[in-house]
């Protein structure tokens, strides 16, 4: 049997059992060595790099040279969506905010959820909360406007400008850097 | 700072705290994924952003009190052989051993804790423990992780939680993982059944297997796969229940392989420890076939009960870039095979033929 990822024979046969699904992977012994697959203890094995395209020709893609508009990239770190197919990872936080629905649409099959449950950095948990009560605020404000009821706006907004006050360092976003 | 040949005259706590527990759960591990937020991942890092990146993470890691006196190195200054041997004691992943500049690895003096800093995420922190303590070594890594979040602006998102370079990780940035030996469910072919069953639960099981047989040293690996939707607690105690109920089909599995075959067993054990007494040339994948074996006649009583421990420090000592650095030279795979022979009947001269009267009396006892 041939190596998944080259022309040598293959002796080390790894079997990995995820979400009931067998997948079997055969390596030759270098690129068992490569891929962490020999580690006696199993410790480190993770994911196996995607297997490599064996055949040269699929990378360049000549049926496709019209295409003008590049694919839209993270304003933070210049990634495209369609590079976290090549790598399996994305370039930076922001390619969440960027990416968002797209990334959310893969992480069904992969997770027991679509939203995080687990702690919490504490700071950020008071940001949140913070964040929170001035959306709340801002609301209520509104709200009181319309009724003109303008001694409550009034106050609401006092409330609103010392909140913000305390809110602003951490607010500050610095640019985006340059790609 | 610790200097890296300190670092390895100390055994790690986890290969020496083999109690009672460990003889079926060697080991538990738990690992965080933490990023910082406003710059790129690692990989997608250039060299001076990932060496910013680093520079300024680092004293972060050093100054916590349980990184006092901690090993602390680029991984450009280390040799190949040294991230060798760090990937052989599970302090450093085998992606961070191809890293260099820019990349660092802090450890310390227990070697129960590790953080890599600059591997697929920003930082990757780690607690290790023997035997089943999942939450003992998740409550250690929440310790430093609470530390850390104080000083750094992790990347963190209310409905994806902590941000991380591949998606796989996103939300709890958790892994909890267990390393079982599982000899009994091997020979007794009922392994099959026990992993299909796990993996049932969403959990992963990895073993390393030869010629479609059995599993390397009978070794397994039992982790999360899931990292979002549910609680760091929810994770661990699935995980923990899982892994107790696999301990106890194991348990049984050996008492009815005593029962049922005592002299199968005897004679599997007995050409194990007669092997490993007089090889003078063994490779790898032999060793811990045999010395899997002498592990569950530890356990079974045939040997004394320090021979769990023995085997648990062997498996790491005969390990090829711990071979060379105990050499203190670079080693061929036929050099190695035999320092590896001369290393395991070193260790193993003062351990008395096994006693196989043991299993029939276990049987006899169990059945009281
Ligand atoms: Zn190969
Ligand atoms: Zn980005």
């Amino acid at each position: 049997m041939q190596c998944d990822y080259c022309e040598s024979k293959a002796t080390v046969f790894f079997t990995q059992i995820i979400d009931g699904q067998t997948k079997k992977s055969s390596l030759c012994e270098q690129c068992a060595t490569e891929q962490g697959v020999t580690d006696p203890e199993g410790f480190l094995i993770g994911h196996l790099q995607p297997i490599p395209q064996k055949t040269a020709e699929v990378v360049n893609q000549p049926e496709n040279p019209v295409k003008v508009s590049a694919p839209p990239v993270c304003p933070g770190c210049g990634f495209a969506f369609d590079d976290l197919k090549k790598t399996g990872r994305l370039g930076c936080s922001e390619c969440y905010q960027f990416f968002r629905e797209d990334i959310k649409h893969n992480l069904g099959g992969m997770h027991k959820g679509i939203s995080h449950k687990g702690r919490v950095p504490k700071g950020m948990l008071e940001a949140y909360e913070k964040q929170q009560q001035i959306e709340k605020l801002h609301e209520q404000m509104t709200l009181a406007i319309q009724d003109e009821n303008y001694e409550k706006a009034a106050a609401l907004r006092d409330e609103l400008r010392q909140l913000e006050q305390a809110a602003t360092p951490d607010k500050q976003e610095s640019p985006a850097q340059e790609a | 700072m610790m200097r890296f040949s300190t670092l390895m005259k100390h055994p790690a706590e986890w290969m020496t705290g083999a109690s009672d527990d460990s003889s079926i759960v060697l080991t538990s591990r738990i690992r965080l994924a933490r990023n910082i937020s406003d710059v790129p991942f690692p990989g997608w890092a250039r060299k001076p952003e990932r060496i910013e990146i680093m520079t300024r993470l680092r004293p972060a890691v050093e100054s916590l009190t349980e990184m006092r006196n901690a090993f602390s190195q680029q991984l450009s200054e280390l040799t190949s052989v040294q991230k060798q041997v760090l990937v052989e004691r599970h302090l450093i992943s085998r992606e961070q051993a191809a890293r260099n500049e820019g990349s660092a690895a802090v450890v310390n003096r227990d070697q129960t804790l590790s953080v890599m800093i600059n591997e697929e995420d920003h930082l990757r922190l780690q607690s290790i423990r023997s035997g089943l303590h999942l939450r003992e070594a998740y409550k250690l890594i929440t310790k430093i992780d609470q530390q850390l979040e104080k000083s750094l602006p992790y990347a963190f998102d209310h409905e994806l939680g902590y941000l991380t370079a591949c998606p796989t990780n996103v939300g709890t940035g958790l892994r909890a993982s267990a390393m079982l030996h599982l000899p009994g469910l091997v020979i007794s072919d009922h392994i099959g059944q026990v992993i299909q069953a796990v993996a049932k639960l969403g959990l992963a099981v990895r073993g390393i297997f030869g010629e479609g047989t059995e599993s390397l040293g009978h070794l397994f690996q039992i982790s999360n796969q899931s990292t979002l939707g549910e609680t760091e607690d929810e994770i661990i105690n699935r995980l923990e229940r899982v892994i107790c109920k696999v301990r106890d089909h194991e348990r049984n599995a050996r008492i009815k392989l005593a029962e049922d075959d005592p002299q199968m067993l005897a004679d599997k054990i007995g050409r194990a420890y007669g092997l490993l007494r007089h090889a003078y040339v063994i490779d790898s994948k032999e060793a811990l076939t045999h010395l899997s074996l002498i592990r569950l006649g530890g356990d079974m009583g045939c040997f004394p009960k320090e021979v769990i421990s023995l085997c648990d420090t062997l498996l790491m000592d005969i390990e090829p870039a711990h071979l060379q650095h105990i050499s203190d030279k670079k080693l061929t795979p036929e050099q190695r095979d035999i320092i590896r022979a001369e290393i395991i009947r070193d260790r193993l001269q003062n351990i008395p033929t096994p006693d196989i009267g043991t299993l029939d009396n276990q049987s006899k006892q169990e059945n009281d």
